[in-house]
């Protein structure tokens, strides 16, 4: 992806631009809004990530503007104000997603597929996946003669996961996908929900494997055969 | 007693004020008529008598000088009124001349009079009164020279005739002055209560998120105008500071968040370039201990901004149920990793106009708390049941329950039971939080210990406006 980047505050602007390298997308990375709202007038980006809070015009007015512009480019906030409010008004204003500082480095890059995804996205179908055939309808996931039936949650579970194969999930951003919650409800319940989860797909020999990398979350992959 | 005052205290001030008019007025009335009644029936009295004295002189001096035909020859003549009556009789009650008028012989007229000293009193007067007629009449008598004697009596008829127009002209001054009375009810009405509804109307705005509604007083009286003036004036301090708080809690958030992310970043990055297993878990754990100090920051900053009713809500009409059914599924597989059963009592179907999020997030809090201090093998258990307009959620467990002393401490910041101390390290703001959430939506939190076992924490949500 080709990203555009708001932020004044050099350490989190420099950080982001290595995770971004690595991640194998490019970055521009601009420090105030009037150099945003110019770079955009000239260049265009698959998505921009704006820092709410900047020294010139804040994030809400630079969409509000690139909007009445007719500028259709996805748009994640980066925000230190965690309220509903804000959230709200940031969405209102135009944006596409909003995210909390401080934030883990996979779930912007989960934002940034989803925010991606989101003009290209099918409904999901029956599939194969590995050894495992997936009914989307029944939610049933059958190998060979087991076959196990999944709640609600738990398959909207492992179609995020599956949606972002090979990349980690955080916490938040399962919460927030699956069950639309934006805070830490305390108890462990993603971990506890993931251990289900994987005890199910065991139970019916899948190769499907749910993967707990410790600090940063969760990562779906097949089983190396 | 009770009954009656409460239903006094019922009834509109406008409609006070006018019963006590008319008290006022009625009773008025009634005391000017008693006394200028009896006044004036005493001042007739007089004067009727002092007509009958007259009479009595002028007749005996008629008949001194012309006998008892000078006294018949003139009385018709000087009589015009029908309320006169003359009679002369004898010292042993026989009647020598009589001219009484047809009205008045429904008196029985006196033959004698009682014993009296003629020396001393020339006269004697006497009331007489008939079960005939309403009228009194009045007698008086002359001794006369040669031992008759001359009555003269007079009926009452022309002061009756006074007293009932002075009644009638006072009734007709009391009916106006009451009416006059009004007038004040008609102006308290108008100029006081008036803008009292207007100021209730417009207080019943004030609680609104970001209020800035303000008492409005276009016709009010000048006390109300300045009534409302200075409230207005406390609550432009009031906005201001609750804004001053807003926006310090957003300075706070940005300058507490923004190094917190820059830490996390360099730490992922540690996490993801270290070969070295000991730091990588160090990383782990300090991003770990960042994700909690963040969501610290963000639970003191809601509390201080609820405590001082300044969290700005996003209101959205939400179905409870659908919201605790959410949480449950949420919930359920960490409540049976720790072989606890987590149920629903359905209640009746209630939407509130809430924060959807931070009332998901106060009854998590409660759930956190639950699933927490519920013993393996326990229940915890959530129902709901509508509250007037509003509705009481409950999250009840089979623990160990709050300590008596306790069930109002624990829901300061900072404390926490001593059930809790020796399990969990950290502050306790949860319960705080809890609070402070239901405090800005208009409502109230609680606990109070189940009379089985375990505790029950309700949180009381009003129907927002």
């Amino acid at each position: 992806m080709h990203l555009l980047l708001v932020e004044d505050d050099p350490e989190l602007g420099r950080q982001m631009t290595s995770w971004m390298a690595r991640a194998g997308h490019s970055l521009q990375w601009v420090e105030c809004g009037q150099a945003a709202l110019d770079w955009l007038s000239q260049e265009s980006c698959d998505a921009a990530i704006l820092d709410v809070g900047l020294p010139d015009i804040d994030g809400f007015t630079i969409v509000e503007t690139l909007r009445s512009q007719g500028v259709l480019v996805p748009v994640l906030f980066l925000t230190a104000r965690a309220g509903v409010p804000d959230r709200v008004r940031g969405l209102a204003a135009g944006g596409d997603d909003y995210l909390t500082k401080p934030f883990a480095a996979e779930e912007l890059l989960a934002r940034l597929d989803a925010l991606h995804r989101r003009a290209t996205h099918t409904q999901p179908t029956k599939r194969r996946v590995g050894n495992s055939f997936l009914d989307p309808v029944k939610r049933r996931i059958t190998c060979g003669q087991e076959t196990v039936e999944l709640q609600p949650r738990e398959w909207t579970l492992l179609e995020v996961l599956m949606n972002h194969e090979g990349r980690i999930m955080p916490k938040q951003f399962l919460l927030e996908q699956v069950w639309d919650i934006h805070f830490d409800p305390g108890t462990n319940v993603v971990d506890a929900m993931i251990c289900r989860l994987r005890r199910k797909l065991e139970s019916a020999g899948s190769d499907l494997r749910i993967e707990t990398i410790r600090g940063k979350g969760y990562a779906f992959e097949k089983d190396p055969v | 007693m009770l009954l009656k005052k409460t239903l006094f205290e019922r009834i509109p001030s406008q409609w006070r004020l006018a019963t006590m008019l008319a008290l006022f007025v009625g009773t008025s009335i009634a005391l000017t008529l008693v006394l200028v009644r009896s006044t004036v029936s005493r001042d007739l009295r007089r004067f009727d008598s002092a007509i009958i004295l007259d009479e009595l002189m002028e007749y005996a001096a008629i008949y001194a000088a012309n006998g008892l035909q000078g006294v018949r020859d003139i009385f018709p003549a000087g009589q015009s009124s029908e309320s006169h009556g003359l009679r002369i009789t004898s010292a042993n009650g026989q009647t020598l001349f009589e001219s009484v008028p047809e009205d008045m012989q429904v008196f029985d007229w006196p033959k004698t009079v009682p014993e009296q000293d003629w020396e001393t009193r020339k006269t004697h007067l006497q009331n007489i009164t008939s079960p005939k007629t309403e009228l009194e009449l009045t007698v008086g008598a002359y001794k006369l020279r040669d031992g008759h004697l001359l009555w003269f009596g007079r009926t009452d008829a022309v002061a009756q005739l006074y007293q009932q127009n002075i009644t009638l002209y006072l009734w007709l001054a009391g009916i106006l002055a009451a009416a006059v009375a009004m007038l004040p009810v008609i102006w308290y009405s108008h100029e006081v209560l008036t803008p009292i509804r207007a100021f209730t109307a417009s207080a019943r705005r004030l609680h609104l998120p970001e209020g800035t509604a303000r008492l409005m007083t276009p016709r009010a009286i000048p006390e109300l105008k300045t009534l409302a003036s200075v409230v207005n004036a406390g609550l432009d301090q009031i906005l201001s500071l609750t804004r001053e708080l807003q926006s310090t809690n957003d300075q706070l958030a940005h300058e507490l968040r923004t190094p917190l992310a820059r830490i996390r970043g360099n730490l992922e990055t540690l996490l993801d370039k270290s070969d070295n297993a000991e730091a990588q878990d160090a990383a782990a754990r300090s991003l770990e201990e960042i994700d909690r100090a963040a969501q610290l920051v963000q639970t003191i900053l809601t509390v201080r901004a609820g405590d001082h009713g300044a969290l700005r809500l996003y209101r959205q009409p939400t179905p409870v149920h659908q919201l605790i059914q959410n949480l449950v599924e949420l919930f359920t597989p960490a409540a049976e990793d720790r072989q606890l059963t987590l149920d629903i009592v359905q209640g009746l179907d209630v939407v509130l106009n809430i924060d959807r999020e931070l009332i998901n997030q106060a009854i998590s809090n409660l759930l956190d708390n639950a699933l927490a201090y519920t013993p393996k093998g326990g229940r915890v258990t959530l129902r709901w049941q509508a509250e007037g307009t509003g509705a009481i959620i409950f999250v009840e467990d089979t623990g160990l329950g709050v300590h008596p002393e306790e069930v109002e401490m624990i829901w300061e910041r900072y404390n926490r039971g001593s059930a809790a101390i020796a399990r969990h390290p950290g502050i306790g703001l949860g319960l705080s939080l809890v609070r402070a959430i239901a405090t800005a939506h208009g409502g109230s939190a609680g606990v109070a210990n189940r009379s089985s076992k375990g505790a029950r924490f309700w949180i009381n949500l009003p129907q927002g406006s």
